[in-house]
């Protein structure tokens, strides 16, 4: 078992470098469905896989682990990114020689932090996934990809030195950045939490919580569709999952537990609000990520009562976002346009997208028989065994939620007809929407298919023990 | 379980018929008219197709909120951005220490 993530990290370096050299995209296509496949097979083996690299013995050497948690999460970033770049061939018309590799290295970042056992470890690829994102928001080179490609460097640079500040004082607080052995050498000293909160600092501003998600609406509206998907979903999750795992494997929840709650809330109410004055379609979308980020992170805040709703809201919101994006993005395509206010009755001439768009709102809002009712619901009632006010709150941004995305579905597809469109929607660009629609149908009616493994996920984050016994003997 | 069921359904019901209450008075008042209608002296008159756009969606609430007011705080200039990151930072630590 501990040859398959040496097999996924030769694939995704084979498909960079191959695809560099041949600039044939069809290469970091095959490789990144590859690895969803590679990873997809490890969920067979009931045990934490554990690969020790160069034979050196943790805490000393680099180790990657795949316990629950982390393969839900490589399966959901590989699954996406390979949506995302069977969905590129033709959303993406120039410099496709660059775009690839660099997806490639973008899915190779976000699984090293997932899987990586050592803190140092996590912050270079949080570098690695960065730097690719910098990159992909910039295509097509526009006056407008290149300042918000600028801005989403300065932003992540700050980020990353964040990451990296609290990583230095941790490995001089406790002697070690593996994250088993610093969990053992935590001490209950305001030092280490000084260290935490800087820490934290860092993946709030990669998950873009309040008051650190500035850049994201900037970043994600001018992207391409397919990059604004995996941004939204995958890159802001993993920032989530870092938070996470530090939380609940090093440090403990109970003293963040309460300002989670609160940066939460605001998250949730001001990336709704925002999202309700919009007019251009993906800064809409992107400021309901940060809505739907504040309600993992409260989730998260619950501590174990949340903690299911907290991560099946995650996987929801990575389904969902991608969904919105790519079924936005075949409007852009066609159109060239963003605002809403230029759009219009496009209903008749896109059916699929329509129903896709129509699908993917609903869900976001939290209507039942949809995949985003059940999380919302496991949320809800997490919430109320808190505080039912929380409840009432997460119930009222709902409805914002479901106003705003309705302002869109109406403003977009129906009305009278203002653009005609002359091209028909290739396949490679339908597909990928209609495997996301049929998920958040599928997961909306039978939510019993997924639930078991989202516990399973849980309870790997919360049982610490069997972390640390797995990763250091 | 079951009574929470009841509860939470019915409020969101609730919220969603209050939605769309909104959604009806927010639309109707910012009709634009494209054409403009035929006067006759007498007899009932319509106005054909009119257009709804984005921005005037829920502009009632908009304006009552004084979401401009958010709106401003995300100005695209980095150098606000960077003192709102500073001011969550210094928050997180200090929140962290008086918890403690």
């Amino acid at each position: 078992m501990v040859i398959m993530i040496s097999y996924i990290l030769i694939v995704l370096f084979a498909s960079i470098f191959l695809s560099i050299i041949t600039k044939k995209y069809i290469i970091p296509i095959i490789g990144i469905i590859l690895v969803f496949i590679l990873i997809a097979f490890m969920g067979f083996f009931q045990e934490i896989i554990i690969t020790r690299f160069g034979g050196w013995s943790p805490p000393f050497g680099i180790v990657w682990i795949v316990d629950k948690f982390s393969l839900l999460m490589g399966l959901l970033i590989s699954g996406t990114c390979s949506l995302s770049a069977i969905y590129s061939i033709k959303y993406i018309r120039e410099r496709k020689g660059n775009f690839y590799p660099a997806l490639c290295l973008l899915t190779l970042g976000m699984l090293g932090v997932v899987f990586t056992g050592d803190i140092f470890n996590m912050y270079v690829f949080f570098e690695i996934f960065s730097i690719s994102s910098y990159i992909l928001v910039s295509f097509p080179l526009k006056k407008e990809t290149a300042e918000a490609s600028v801005k989403f460097l300065i932003m992540g640079a700050l980020s990353t030195s964040f990451i990296l500040l609290g990583v230095a004082m941790l490995y001089g607080l406790a002697g070690t950045v593996n994250i088993a052995d610093l969990a053992l050498k935590f001490r209950q000293e305001n030092v280490f939490y000084i260290a935490l909160g800087i820490l934290m600092s860092g993946f709030f501003l990669k998950a873009a919580i309040f008051p650190f998600h500035f850049w994201l609406p900037d970043a994600h509206s001018v992207a391409p569709s397919s990059i604004s998907a995996l941004l939204s979903s995958v890159v802001v999750g993993t920032g989530v999952y870092a938070i996470m795992r530090v939380l609940f494997t090093i440090f403990g929840l109970s003293s963040f537990s309460i300002i989670l709650i609160c940066f939460g809330l605001i998250t949730m109410i001001l990336g709704g609000l925002m999202a309700f004055v919009q007019s251009d379609v993906k800064r809409l979308i992107a400021y309901s990520t940060i809505s739907q980020t504040g309600y993992i992170i409260i989730a998260i805040g619950l501590g174990s009562n949340g903690l299911s709703a907290g991560i099946f809201h995650l996987l929801n919101n990575v389904i969902m976002k991608s969904l919105l994006f790519l079924s936005i993005g075949i409007v852009i395509w066609h159109t060239g346009t963003r605002d809403m206010n230029k759009l219009g009755g496009l209903g008749r001439q896109m059916p699929i997208v329509m129903i896709s768009f129509l699908i993917g709102s609903l869900s976001i809002a939290g209507i039942p028989l949809l995949n985003g009712f059940v999380s919302k619901w496991m949320i809800y009632v997490a919430t109320w065994e808190v505080n039912p006010l929380l409840t009432v709150v997460c119930l009222i941004v709902s409805a914002i939620t479901l106003a705003y995305y309705m302002k869109a579905f109406s403003s977009i597809f129906l009305g009278p007809c203002r653009i005609k469109i002359k091209e028909k929607t290739p396949l490679c660009m339908i597909v990928p929407v209609l495997i996301l629609t049929a998920l958040c149908v599928i997961i909306g009616i039978f939510p019993q298919i997924i639930t078991p493994v989202i516990d399973q996920a849980a309870s790997a984050l919360l049982d610490k023990s069997t972390y640390i016994k797995s990763v250091l003997g | 379980m079951i009574e929470k069921w009841t509860i939470f359904i019915s409020v969101f019901i609730l919220f969603s018929f209050i939605g769309f209450l909104i959604y009806l008075l927010g639309s109707k008042r910012y009709k634009e008219e494209d054409s403009k209608s035929e006067m006759y002296k007498c007899g009932e008159f319509t106005l054909s197709d009119p257009e709804v756009h984005a921005d005037n969606f829920y502009r009632i609430i908009k304006d009552n909120l004084k979401i401009k007011n958010l709106q401003k705080i995300h100005s695209g200039k980095l150098n606000e951005y960077l003192q709102w990151i500073i001011c969550g930072v210094v928050i997180i630590i200090l929140l962290l220490l008086v918890i403690l």
